[in-house]
């Protein structure tokens, strides 16, 4: 297996060691150019408003190109550094700004200056921000307050720094080049009907896209005269010329179309700086950049101005320019998305008419983000009938090198559901995923970080009777005391009526979120990239893209079903369980003598994640009730609500809000990520998993996710890797999975595994000859399968 | 129906044979190899195992025992194999699963039922089930239905086996078997028989009708035991055996396994002793050379099955 050693060229070394080094840093350019903006702009309309902040925020950007670069441009003063979006909120920074530095989850560093900068604003925005405003209007339904606070669901939880989770259609204004897309705006503008009723909200949207073209082209021409500056006082003759290429680069794209691949990476490479800069949101992805960079790559290779190799180390440039950029989350969302992670999604492997899979970029992409191992970008790769072998194994590679990137998504399972939501065709053709795992077209929005729905808390409520047990408080409705229920199907009834009214109230309070959203604050930019905005004149948040959905994803999935099959089977089939005993052993959380029913439990009734047909149909029978739930709703731009599921790390927040279950978890305890088995639960190994996952619908869901530890023996050699690949292709293209990533188990996991055994039954060591479970075996075996697993280079 | 005894089945498995497999470990083994590291493999029965770190001695499986077999002394339990019907009372009482029973009698239609749940998995993969062990020949009338329903559903099939056996047993499960990966450990008989327990005659013998008959593709593995099996006398006469014997080409590869201690702690738990003395790990540099030594008598292709 190629080592990692040696294969970056020095100058990739080199900004790679100092992205590692660099710690995240909080800055305030951003946070006092919009707010001097704003106070400049006070009483002119919206539209126009946001697109002059923007274009303050570009003009004060302070700019720097550092000695090795090749792309140029950064999104704040130092790497790594993480702009302040005050527009919305600065209550929780406010209360924060003096612990950021101390904090156990992603602490920042911050200069005195910064924070000085920081206070000095806060007061201009007490009362204007989104969060103030949500929060206000939450007041008038106080049931939103309840649900959010006894876990039920949670909101806004990606939002807190904007929208996200968008394709922008960055290939348009390769082609194009913004001049191009600005006199389309300006020739739009031109033609606008007097007589039109949303004459001026149009007149003004369109105007602000105009501002914002002219800014965006003005950053580039400042980094265009740094680049001749440094170019002119540079010694060295070979850095000179590069300074030259830069400069010149800059001071074409992106405002006119790129000429050839390293202007096209510097272009996108502007753009998506810039729609980071308009708005913090997670997921703001590339979209298929093995495809639209092809034509650039294909005229360059065969012209002879560029090697293989010189595209390699211009794709790793650009993807430590991706790593840049760092999310600053209050500590409440730090926790759930630790790590920083801003899910760059880049889509490798799609297929185009003749059934052609990828490119050669796939490769060329695949080899850089093996060889870089960081967290950006967030890789995605599609696996089809078609995919060949080859790209297919080489996406392995990666995986178990990186480890874990790119995830791997079924083509089958997504081009149905964009079908089945009403996406058209061919367009459905060109769909990439953003963030994680939400599939998305240039004529889409998808409010995807919507609303995380607790489902193990509704079954919580219905066998509490509404009475949310940690807190004491009527969360849902009554459906009357388990006890009295007589049939399973009547606790099936309960719980349905609890997920019903949860989602509902969910449901509005995303609408209402979205509402105002759309009245405070909107985005230029980001519009300027969606072809619907642009054509129709209306923002995004306005509904201006042709299809409009929002996601409400459900997390414990595996708890419920567990929970289900062991009171199916032991209070009703087997009557080995009283209902009776076993609220009472949940209210005691197992503690002293209900140990032996928590045995009962974990012992007595199957287990999703096992190809158990008793408990995954009792998965099926949940999934579908949530899905129902969910696909009842609207939202303000007139699109569907979809479930999907998807935790991040919300399942260790409604873990935490969330009593002892009777699939046996104690209270607290995490639930179950996405659709994964709860962890130590599924005992037949890796095929058993993804059978059961793949009974569930993944048509009808917005994406599924499927997390599955892997431990690296199992993949080593020839034939293992080749095992692997073709195991893969099996849930994914024969069983129709969505998706699947890995969890490389590293030497860190199996020590955790000595420490909390019990959470790690399921790891399994295979060998030749002999394969047991990782905690079954001695310490002494342990430890030297440790000492064998940190040896590799992974 | 005929039922069988095993004692472990394993989806996933990418070690023994082409493609993703389901393994069977058959129950019995007629050679007691001193470095055996499935040793709950070897007796035809099922057995109690105690895994002493989890057992607090409380006590609680002495009084579910209905044979009174257990004892429980400074803190430990005990059980007497005299007396233990191996009913599992005492493995659902324990509260720490400190007590197995190993062994569990199942018929073909279960086993099937559970093979069968990986054939979208063998169909992309060309791979199928391997019954190993044990010795899957010890229990060839069930091995032989097992295999005889897998190979009817289209399904790959493997044993790995000793070669042991009377030729009539072998006979009746190659019946149904695609390929064979056959176990070859000690050249010299005398040596083989204090080691294992039995000569090796019988083994050559299967060996040289299987390779004779032409029929199944076969793969030889050679374990390399430090001290035991890895002289340069020893791995050159097993290659030299294996190039006469293999003269229509059966023998696709050799499989060179290298020793590894994984399995010290069930002997413990087995309440035996291991015998082998402890050795340092094998490198991958002295795996390829034994590779190539081989490989220069062989005449067929020798890859080290590496734990690296
Ligand atoms: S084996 Fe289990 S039940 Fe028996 S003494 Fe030990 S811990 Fe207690
Ligand atoms: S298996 Fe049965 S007989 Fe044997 S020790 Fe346990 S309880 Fe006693």
């Amino acid at each position: 297996m190629a080592s990692t050693n040696g294969s970056f060229s020095p100058r990739v070394a080199k900004i790679r060691e100092s992205l590692l080094h660099a710690k995240p840093e909080l800055c305030s350019e951003r946070a006092v150019a919009v707010t001097e903006s704003y106070q400049e702009t006070e009483g002119e309309p919206l539209f126009i408003r946001r697109a002059k902040a923007l274009g303050k925020v570009l003009d004060c950007l302070p700019i720097y190109i550092l000695p090795e670069e090749l792309l140029v441009g950064h999104p704040s003063r130092v790497l790594r550094g993480a702009q302040v979006y005050p527009e919305f909120g600065v209550r929780w920074l406010e209360q924060e700004l003096d612990t950021v530095e101390q904090r156990k989850q992603d602490p920042f560093v911050i200069t005195s200056e910064t924070k000085g900068r920081l206070r000095a604003i806060i007061p201009y925005w007490k009362g204007r921000t989104l969060d103030e405003i949500v929060a206000e209007a939450f007041n008038y339904l106080p049931q939103i307050e309840a649900g959010k606070e006894a876990g039920v669901f949670a909101v806004e939880q990606n939002e807190k720094g904007g929208i996200g989770t968008v394709l922008l259609n960055y290939p348009e204004i390769l082609t194009k080049g913004i001049n191009g897309v600005k006199r389309e705006v300006a020739d739009r503008l031109e033609r606008l009907d007097l007589g039109d009723p949303e004459y001026f909200k149009r007149a003004t949207f369109w105007r602000g896209c105009l501002i914002v073209c002219d800014k965006v082209m003005g950053l580039a021409q400042r980094y265009a005269e740094l680049a001749q500056k440094l170019a002119d006082s540079e010694l060295n003759p070979i850095r000179k010329q590069e300074l030259e290429t830069i400069s010149n680069i800059c001071s074409h794209v992106p405002a006119a179309p790129a000429g050839n691949f390293h202007e096209a990476l510097q272009a996108v490479w502007f753009l998506h700086m810039v729609a980071c800069l308009e708005t913090n949101g997670t997921g703001i992805s590339l979209g298929r950049m093995d495809k639209y960079l092809l034509p650039f790559y294909e005229r360059d290779i065969a012209s002879g101005h560029l090697s293989r190799e010189e595209a390699l180390e211009l794709v790793q440039c650009f993807l430590l320019k991706l790593n840049e950029s760092v999310k600053f989350h209050d500590n409440e969302s730090a926790v759930i998305n630790a790590g920083l992670q801003t899910f760059q999604n880049i889509t490798l492997g799609g297929v185009d008419s003749n059934k052609i899979c990828g490119s050669a970029l796939t490769s060329v992409f695949l080899d850089a983000i093996r060889l870089l191992r960081l967290p950006q970008c967030h890789a995605t790769m599609l696996v089809s009938p078609w995919t060949p072998k080859d790209m297919l194994r080489q996406a392995i590679e990666c995986i178990i090198e990186t480890p874990g990137q790119p995830a791997l998504m079924g083509y089958n399972a997504f081009i149905q559901h964009l079908l089945s939501s009403g996406v058209s065709w061919p367009e459905v053709r060109e769909f990439a995923f953003v963030g994680c795992v939400t599939p998305s077209t240039y004529r889409m929005w998808n409010r995807a970080g919507a609303v995380y729905f607790n489902i193990a808390k509704a079954l919580e409520l219905a066998l509490n009777d509404g009475v949310d047990p940690l807190s004491g408080k009527q969360v849902g409705c009554s459906t009357g005391s388990p006890t009295s229920f007589g049939t399973f199907d009547r606790l099936i009834e309960a719980f349905q009526e609890q997920m019903r009214i949860g989602v509902r109230i969910a449901v509005a309070a995303s609408n209402i979120i979205e509402r105002i959203h759309a009245e405070r604050v909107t985005y230029p930019f980001l519009s300027l990239l969606l072809p619907d905005c642009v054509e129709q004149g209306l923002d995004v948040t306005h509904g201006g893209c042709r299809y409009n959905f929002t996601r409400v994803m459900g997390v414990g999935l595996a708890n419920v079903a567990n929970s289900l099959a062991a009171i199916k089977k032991l209070v009703y089939e087997d009557r080995r369980l009283d209902m009776k005993d076993l609220l009472e052993a949940l209210q005691h959380n197992f503690e002293h003598d209900f140990e032996e029913i928590r045995r009962l439990l974990l012992e007595g009734a199957p287990k999703f994640g096992n190809d158990n047909d008793y408990v995954d149909g009792l998965a099926q029978k949940v999934s579908q009730l949530f899905f129902d739930e969910v696909e009842r709703y609207t939202n303000i731009r007139g699109g569907k609500f979809l479930p999907a599921y998807q935790s991040l790390l919300t399942n260790l927040y409604f873990g935490w809000k969330t009593g002892a279950t009777p699939d046996g978890r104690l209270a607290r305890a995490p639930l179950a990520d996405t659709i994964s088995p709860v962890h130590g639960t599924d005992v037949v190994g890796l095929t058993g998993v993804t059978k059961s996952a793949a009974k569930l619908d993944h048509v009808r869901s917005d994406g599924t996710i499927l997390n599955m530890k892997i431990f690296p023996l199992l993949v080593f050699g020839e034939e293992q890797i080749q095992a692997f690949a073709d195991f893969c292709r099996t849930y994914l293209v024969d069983l129709g999975g969505s998706q699947v990533q890995f969890n490389v188990v590293s030497g860190e996991i199996l020590r955790e595994a000595q420490r909390r055994p019990y959470d790690y039954l399921d790891l399994m060591v295979r060998v030749t000859g002999y394969s047991a479970r990782f905690v079954e075996l001695c310490k002494e075996v342990q430890e030297d399968i440790i000492g064998r697993t940190e040896h590799q280079h992974w | 129906m005929v039922t069988g005894l095993i004692f472990n089945l394993e989806r996933y498995a990418v070690h023994d044979g082409p493609g993703i497999r389901t393994l069977v470990f058959t129950k019995g083994c007629p050679l007691r190899c001193i470095w055996c590291s499935n040793p709950e493999g070897q007796k035809a029965c099922p057995e109690l195992l105690l895994v002493k770190e989890r057992c607090s001695g409380c006590g609680r499986c002495i009084n579910v025992c209905p044979r009174k077999a257990i004892v429980v002394l400074s803190g430990l339990s005990y059980t007497d194999k005299d007396l233990c019907i191996k009913c599992g009372k005492c493995v659902k009482e324990c509260p720490n699963q400190a007590r197995q029973v190993v062994g569990t009698y199942v018929t073909v239609d279960w086993l099937w039922s559970e093979v069968k749940k990986d054939v979208p998995f063998y169909w992309r993969s060309g791979g199928g089930i391997t019954v190993g062990g044990g010795e899957p020949t010890t229990q060839y009338e069930f091995v032989a239905q097992l295999l005889g329903k897998c190979r009817g559903m289209g399904i790959h099939t493997a044993i790995e086996t000793c070669g042991y056996a009377t030729w009539d047993a072998m006979q009746e499960v190659l019946e149904h078997t695609d390929l064979v990966l056959y176990d070859l450990k000690v050249f010299d008989p005398s040596i083989h028989e204090q080691l294992t327990g039995k000569p090796n005659n019988v083994i050559h013998g299967n060996l040289e009708r299987i390779c004779q008959a032409n029929r199944w593709d076969v793969i030889v593995r050679i374990p390399i035991i430090p001290g035991y099996t890895d002289s340069r006398d020893n791995l050159v006469n097993l290659a030299k055996f294996v190039a006469t014997v293999n003269r229509e080409g059966s023998v696709k590869k050799i499989e060179l396994i290298p020793y590894h201690r994984l399995g010290v702690a069930k002997y413990e738990r087995l309440g035996r002793k291991y015998e082998l003395q402890e050795h340092a790990l094998l490198t991958e540099d002295e795996m390829d050379r034994f590779a190539k030594l081989v490989m220069q008598y062989a005449g067929v292709g020798v890859y080290c099955q590496s734990l690296q």
